[in-house]
């Protein structure tokens, strides 16, 4: 049995947590469990977009001293995007819980069901 | 209930939609053997134009500079957004969380003694070799923030001056696009490290203004941080 490709593994994981991101958002009714799901999401798509970079045999993109010209990088500005969407993941992640606690202190509750003003 | 089981339904629908999508996805994907051309590009010119053995560094900080001075302007704006949203309120439905009890207890009171300097002196190294090796100004910013935030459990009654670290903020960005401003005027372009010589690659004194900007970028994440940390302590 040949082992399993490391972009592979690391694709079906990132994508595994933006699911588990998604359902957290979908199924859950409490805004801090939607919070984390969001930031679930966050953390799946940085995940994956570092493994689409992976070049078969590569090594991180910093050379020293044992670098040769055979040597093998893997891709670079897939590293540069990752921190850049870590960046927008926090303040997402920050936003929004401030805008839970801001509902919480208006509703006294976290529960989205609660929330209807819009629908009426 | 029906509304709710019409809900579950939909979602999990909508979930297996998903699911199916990036299975596709995954099975599709071929592991690339070599690297496409703009990438060959960066880690060929990296070291080459602007002696910065970090490709990663290079590009946030030169090829892609631009970016990386949106994304501490996006810092920025949640920092600042905080501070209206997260007010007191004048009629507010549910009373103010207690504040927690003055004293964090004995193993964080004196771990904080032990642990902070080190914090402070691993985000200083990350930022300031940033070039050289894995690191740059975002991660350490933020291991110092991580820092900053260790204090504040430490010492629940310590007050961070928000005045004082916006103010550090806004000057460190003024520098920042200074930096880019002399790299317009002596350089290539906007924000363009080679105005400064490049030096030896792999010393630490090398890659143009690289480190000055990672520098600048790294206190500027820090204080943006410590003071979205400091909002949330209300």
């Amino acid at each position: 049995m040949t082992a399993l490709p490391v972009s592979t593994v690391l694709m079906v994981t990132g994508f595994g947590l933006v699911l588990l991101g998604y359902s957290a958002i979908l199924i859950h009714r409490n805004i801090l469990k939607m919070v984390i799901g969001f930031s679930l999401v966050d953390s799946g798509i940085a995940i994956i977009v570092v493994a689409l970079g992976y070049v078969q045999g590569g090594t991180a993109p910093i050379l020293d001293a044992d670098t040769t010209a055979a040597t093998v990088f893997v891709d670079p500005i897939n590293a540069a995007l990752a921190v850049t969407a870590i960046v927008i993941g926090f303040a997402v992640t920050a936003i929004t819980l401030a805008y839970a606690i801001r509902l919480y202190r208006l509703h006294g509750t976290l529960n989205v069901d609660a929330f209807t003003e819009s629908r009426e | 209930m029906t509304g709710r089981t019409v809900h579950l339904g939909l979602s999990a629908l909508a979930l297996a939609g998903l699911a199916f999508a990036f299975s596709r996805l995954v099975g599709a994907h071929v592991e690339p053997t070599a690297l496409g051309q703009l990438a060959a590009g960066y880690i060929r010119l990296s070291p080459e134009e602007l002696s910065v053995p970090n490709v990663v560094t290079g590009i946030l900080l030169a090829y892609r500079s631009f970016d990386t001075l949106g994304e501490v302007a996006v810092l920025y704006m949640v920092a600042a957004s905080l501070g209206p949203l997260l007010q007191p309120m004048d009629n507010p439905v549910a009373s103010e969380t207690p504040r927690l009890s003055e004293n964090a207890g004995e193993i964080i009171h004196s771990g904080h003694f032990a642990l902070l300097p080190l914090i402070g002196v691993f985000g200083a190294y990350v930022i300031l070799f940033g070039h050289l090796s894995a690191g740059g100004g975002f991660q350490g910013g933020a291991i110092i923030a991580t820092g900053i935030e260790f204090y504040m459990i430490a010492r629940v009654a310590s007050a961070i001056n928000v005045k004082a670290f916006s103010a550090l903020e806004s000057g460190v960005g003024v520098l920042f696009v200074a930096v880019g401003v002399f790299g317009l005027v002596f350089a290539g372009g906007f924000l363009d490290p080679r105005f400064l010589p490049a030096g030896e690659l792999g010393h630490f004194v090398s890659g143009g203004a690289i480190p000055l900007v990672s520098l600048l970028l790294g206190i500027k994440v820090a204080a943006e941080l410590s003071v979205v940390l400091e909002r949330f302590r209300g």
